[in-house]
């Protein structure tokens, strides 16, 4: 008996795997190339001010010794070290607050979703008029209230603890939902059983709870992980990297390096194989993660 | 081979032979005669005079756009403006041009002048440059690019036109572009607080100093409800008058070495950024994100450190205040910094010549006169002569600004006019702001910024 390849499955698939190679993997290869050469946008090897020079790997060796590259990866990462964490908790929080049903419960976990349904330009300039320094409402009230301004977007600790806090509301309400899903997964025989034997509520998040949800807490954390290192939209409207540099993250670094530097197009793939890899790597750390979690 | 039917067996009877269908000129079924249209008929003779005359009119018809099509010449224009009335004067240029040139249509597209730069290096990067474009500088990245202007109107085209500004439109022997409108960088002052407070406003001709031009608008703001004394544009262009107020400049040796690295670089950066400390100007401006312009439009700022080209919208915009530009004060000098908007072509036009045209059209005598008076801006030609903006507050500001700008020092135009200027913006503003903000020390912003200035004449000289 003749057994014939299906060729059904890969024509469904088809068009996804050709807009992703299309999209993504092509350029990304054309990034690794050109992170090769110095170069600006615009190459004409014909005219010699514009033509692409190949320096191999000296962008990469530029890269470890460029203090400003060095401290924005830093920051990076310490933001992304404490933005995570505060997502996962706040988002398991308000699943574990608004996953029962009582009246009134859809609008409430409508107005903690919405947020998440908002552009980030949206929510970078809703918050900065909220916390501009003279004219921002919030400091407007506290004015009245007799307290006095705080330096939302002046400061910069408190500028990078600002960029967080408005990250973590944006996206606190997608991962809620993931995690009501999660948790309406996991039978009620279990926190039946365990109820019988006297368990308090604690006792149940701790070992009922928290071990069957280990696989949506991981798969949250990846998510978490990858919108935090790649923050763009709302850091350039809320404070455009300000006070000074104290917010600029690695996607805005790498955004002026190309398009505000001449020929800085080369310099600035370098940075973005370097953001890839570790963005790849955090990838591989929580897949293994993952299986453990499923084992 | 021929079957015959299955014998009868009973009931129904069989179906009898099959009758074909034939079309008789008489039955009932039968259709009239349908001549089906075809290309070839159109072209042979048919007989009927309607048909006939409207077979013609469909050839001449097809004949005339075919030829329109071969003949058009449209050529894509990059703009963008301060104002809308900009885009109305424009799209009316536009249609004087095309009554003048019947064979020349413009499709026009705008930008915001923060997306400009990389607006253009991308369409020229991705094989679809404009073939016109408003620009106020030209950066490195695309200079190759831009149509020598004086192949197509002569090496005299930039005689009408402001020196200083003339001489921003020639790199390495050619014509770049032709000036649109000249900027002065200047103070402008809420004149009604000033009269409220009873402090006067000194004239063009006698100025004031920093130290009385500060004393005063301190004065205006305790006898106001003016919260900020002065606000200040967040650009290394507009920061650029207080260097130059300080005896400064960016470049020395007629443009050819770094000028940066002086006593009055230091003495400018210490001395703004205590302005930001010491309640002279909010923090908040330089060190954040709050506008200086809505600020002073709403009346929260005695003064304002802008420009010549805030004239329409402070005209259009301000309603309960009056206002008015200058004096600028001087530290050991008094200065404005010479600002341009100009019009180039790029040699990747599959019409240079009639875009060069239309940019000789477009900044003309007459059109520049216009120009000037519908968008209340200085004109960029000498030639214009005195114009009648409509607006005694706008007409005195401007003034004010262009005598700025006349009594400027040589710094004040030959440094923006560098080519090298395009490697210095960037690190200019970001140090800056480090300084105002404690980030670091005026010397290490200083030695920051004399490194991009020799890498950009390395570059450019």
């Amino acid at each position: 008996m003749n057994r014939r390849t299906p060729l059904t499955p890969y024509l469904f698939i088809f068009p996804s795997a050709a807009i992703f190679l299309l999209f993504i993997v092509w350029p990304a290869l054309q990034g690794f190339y050109q992170s090769l050469f110095r170069r600006g946008v615009i190459v004409r090897n014909d005219i010699p001010a514009l033509a692409a020079e190949f320096v191999g790997l000296g962008n990469f060796r530029q890269l470890l010794h460029d203090e400003r590259f060095l401290a924005v990866l830093g920051r990076t990462i310490v933001y992304t070290s404490v933005t995570v964490p505060l997502v996962v908790l706040v988002a398991l929080g308000l699943a574990l607050l608004l996953r029962d049903t009582f009246p009134g419960v859809g609008i409430v976990r409508a107005i903690v979703y919405w947020p998440s349904m908002v552009s980030l330009i949206i929510v970078g300039i809703s918050w900065k008029w909220i916390l501009g320094f003279e004219s921002g409402v919030a400091n407007y009230l506290m004015t009245q209230l007799g307290l006095a301004k705080v330096p939302w977007l002046l400061d910069p600790t408190i500028a990078l603890a600002t960029v967080v806090l408005v990250s973590v509301w944006a996206t606190a309400g997608f991962f809620m939902v993931i995690f009501i899903a999660g948790l309406n997964a996991i039978p009620d025989v279990y926190y039946e059983s365990a109820t019988i034997d006297g368990c308090g509520s604690l006792q149940l998040f701790r070992h009922i709870t928290a071990p069957l949800l280990k696989p949506t807490t991981v798969l949250v954390v990846i998510l978490a992980t990858i919108n935090a290192f790649k923050v763009f939209e709302q850091v350039i409207v809320l404070t455009d990297g300000g006070p000074g540099r104290a917010t600029v993250f690695m996607v805005q670094n790498i955004y002026e390096e190309a398009f505000r530097h001449p020929f800085g197009v080369g310099y600035a793939s370098a940075q973005s194989v370097v953001f890839f890899f570790i963005m790849l790597l955090f990838a591989f750390v929580q897949f293994r993660m993952t299986r453990g979690g499923e084992a | 081979m021929y079957k015959p039917p299955p014998a009868w067996s009973g009931g129904r009877p069989p179906p009898g032979p099959r009758k074909e269908r034939t079309l008789e000129p008489n039955s009932r079924r039968a259709a009239p005669a349908v001549r089906r249209p075809s290309l070839r008929s159109l072209f042979e003779g048919a007989g009927d005079r309607k048909e006939d005359f409207m077979r013609k009119v469909l050839i001449a018809l097809v004949v005339f756009l075919l030829a329109a099509a071969a003949s058009a010449k449209e050529l894509s224009v990059l703009w963008f403006y301060d104002d809308p009335s900009e885009l109305a004067f424009v799209k009316q240029a536009f249609a004087e041009y095309t009554a003048q040139h019947p064979d020349v249509t413009f499709k026009l597209n705008t930008v915001s002048y923060d997306n400009l730069f990389t607006k253009v290096t991308q369409l020229i990067a991705g094989g679809t440059p404009p073939d016109i474009v408003k620009l106020t500088d030209v950066r490195p990245e695309f200079a190759p690019f831009v149509l020598d202007l004086s192949k197509y109107e002569g090496k005299d085209f930039l005689k009408p036109f402001i020196p200083g500004v003339a001489r921003g439109m020639e790199r390495g022997g050619k014509i770049i572009g032709a000036p649109l409108d000249v900027t002065a960088n200047g103070i402008i002052l809420n004149k009604s607080y000033f009269q409220k407070a009873g402090v006067s406003i000194p004239n063009e001709q006698t100025g004031w100093t920093w130290t009385e031009f500060e004393k005063a608008i301190r004065e205006v703001t305790t006898k106001t409800q003016a919260r900020f004394p002065l606000v200040w544009d967040v650009t290394p262009h507009r920061w650029l008058t207080f260097l130059y107020e300080n005896g400064g400049s960016i470049f020395k040796d007629n443009g050819t070495a770094n000028g940066f690295d002086t006593q009055a670089s230091i003495n400018a950066l210490t001395k703004f950024a205590a302005m930001n400390h010491d309640g002279l100007m909010p923090l908040s401006v330089w060190g954040g994100t709050d506008n200086p312009r809505d600020l002073f439009f709403s009346g929260q700022a005695v003064a304002w450190m802008s420009g010549s080209w805030q004239v329409k919208a402070m005209e259009d915009g301000i309603k309960n205040f009056d206002w008015t530009a200058g004096p600028n004060p001087s530290v050991t000098t008094r200065s404005s910094v010479l600002g341009y908007k100009f019009v180039s072509a790029f040699n990747t036009s599959k019409y240079p010549a009639d875009a060069a045209d239309f940019i000789r059209f477009f900044t003309s005598k007459e059109m520049q006169r216009k120009y000037a008076q519908q968008l209340t801006v200085i004109p960029a030609r000498t030639d214009v002569g005195t114009v009648d903006y409509g607006n005694p507050q706008a007409t005195e500001a401007l003034n004010n600004l262009a005598y700025e700008l006349k009594i400027s020092p040589l710094a004040a135009s030959s440094d923006v006019t560098n080519p090298a200027i395009a490697y210095v913006w960037d690190t200019l503003k970001e140090n800056i702001v480090a300084v105002t903000l404690k980030q670091e020390t005026p010397q290490q912003a200083v030695t920051k910024v004399s490194a991009a200035i020799d890498k950009g004449l390395a570059a450019t000289h």
